[in-house]
């Protein structure tokens, strides 16, 4: 017996999943970002970046949790296509290392002790990993990271 | 006139290249959605610090973590403490009162906590308005304006202070329904 998936059922109901999906990365990508213009130095001298992980951890979390939950469902639409994409395996692996990196090293180098320059390093990364994720989660459409 | 307009930037010999171009436009639009995100979760810090969802107060108490589970113990009125919402604390002090059961006043303090209006943001003094008890005053030394670097009209210092006019309505009902429905003698006294 086949059960329909219900998102294949009806267009609006993708819409609304993928609104998520973007509301919950923007939430994570955002607060990661904050405490990583923190680190380079460019926003909110008066809080440490230790303070700014703590305000926004929760939010990250939260975030990450309703990007990763939508972003199955909207996986589950058609799972042999996205397996084809190299787009979207680029986008799985910078998100998957975009989420070790923050839950190691990023984790780190906010403690106040933690090396200034080290910081700066991770903070560039960070950056340019959870840019990259959303950047390839753009040219899923158009598959435009083809390396076949 | 407005359509003509449109349709003349429409026209152009840049954007019909970039509406035509394959890869210009994908690029475009993950830039944009970047940015977005990179730069909307400041907005969205502001915003939840104005909501009171961020605590501010538990990190500049040496925190290392907001947890819920800190915040409901906070909630639950143990001891002399400060939490991140004025509104939120003074309400669930209230509700302490006049609920039986913590556990009640801890969801509903919990449900409340989106109800901080941008208008609470007022120059620190004293609280006066019969609202706010000496516990339940203002996170020390949080600051909304220095915080997120938003309301520069607001000078530096300006402390998160409820406004006061008094509780808001479902619980000035709660309070009415057990002034009335109390005996004097069994009734708590309010101190806010």
């Amino acid at each position: 017996m086949t059960v329909e998936n219900p998102l294949n059922l009806t267009e609006i109901d993708y819409i609304v999943v993928e609104c998520f999906h973007i509301a919950g990365l923007v939430l994570a990508v955002g607060m990661t970002a904050i405490v990583d213009f923190r680190l380079l130095g460019l926003i909110l001298p008066k809080q440490s970046p230790h303070q700014l992980a703590s305000f926004t951890a929760l939010w990250m979390a939260g975030g990450l949790v309703v990007a990763v939950f939508t972003g199955f469902m909207l996986f589950s639409i058609d799972p042999g296509s996205y397996y084809k994409n190299s787009t979207f395996l680029v986008k799985m692996a910078c998100l998957c290392l975009a989420i070790v990196l923050n839950y190691t090293v990023h984790i780190k180098v906010v403690l106040p002790g933690a090396t200034l320059r080290h910081g700066k390093i991770v903070a560039c990364i960070s950056l340019a990993v959870w840019t990259a994720t959303v950047c390839c989660g753009i040219f899923i459409a158009n598959n435009l990271l083809d390396i076949g | 006139m407005l359509l003509a307009l449109l349709q003349w930037i429409q026209n152009t010999s840049v954007f019909v290249y970039l509406r035509s171009s394959a890869y210009l436009y994908p690029i475009i639009l993950a830039l944009h959605l970047s940015a977005i995100s990179l730069f909307g979760g400041m907005i969205v810090l502001t915003d939840l610090c104005l909501l009171g969802w961020i605590s501010p107060a538990g990190v500049r108490r040496g925190c290392d973590r907001w947890s819920p589970l800190a915040e409901a113990h906070r909630l639950a009125g143990r001891g002399n403490i400060r939490p991140p919402s004025i509104l939120l604390q003074s309400r669930a002090v209230l509700l302490q009162r006049l609920l039986p059961h913590q556990t009640a006043a801890i969801c509903i303090g919990w449900s409340s906590r989106a109800g901080i209006p941008k208008s609470s943001l007022q120059p620190a003094r004293g609280n006066d308005g019969g609202w706010i008890t000496k516990s339940t005053g203002a996170p020390r030394g949080f600051s909304v304006s220095s915080a997120v670097g938003r309301y520069p009209h607001r000078r530096q210092g300006d402390r998160i202070c409820a406004g006061a006019s008094g509780p808001s309505f479902p619980i000035r009902l709660l309070r009415d329904a057990y002034v009335h429905h109390t005996p004097t003698k069994n009734r708590a006294p309010f101190h806010y």
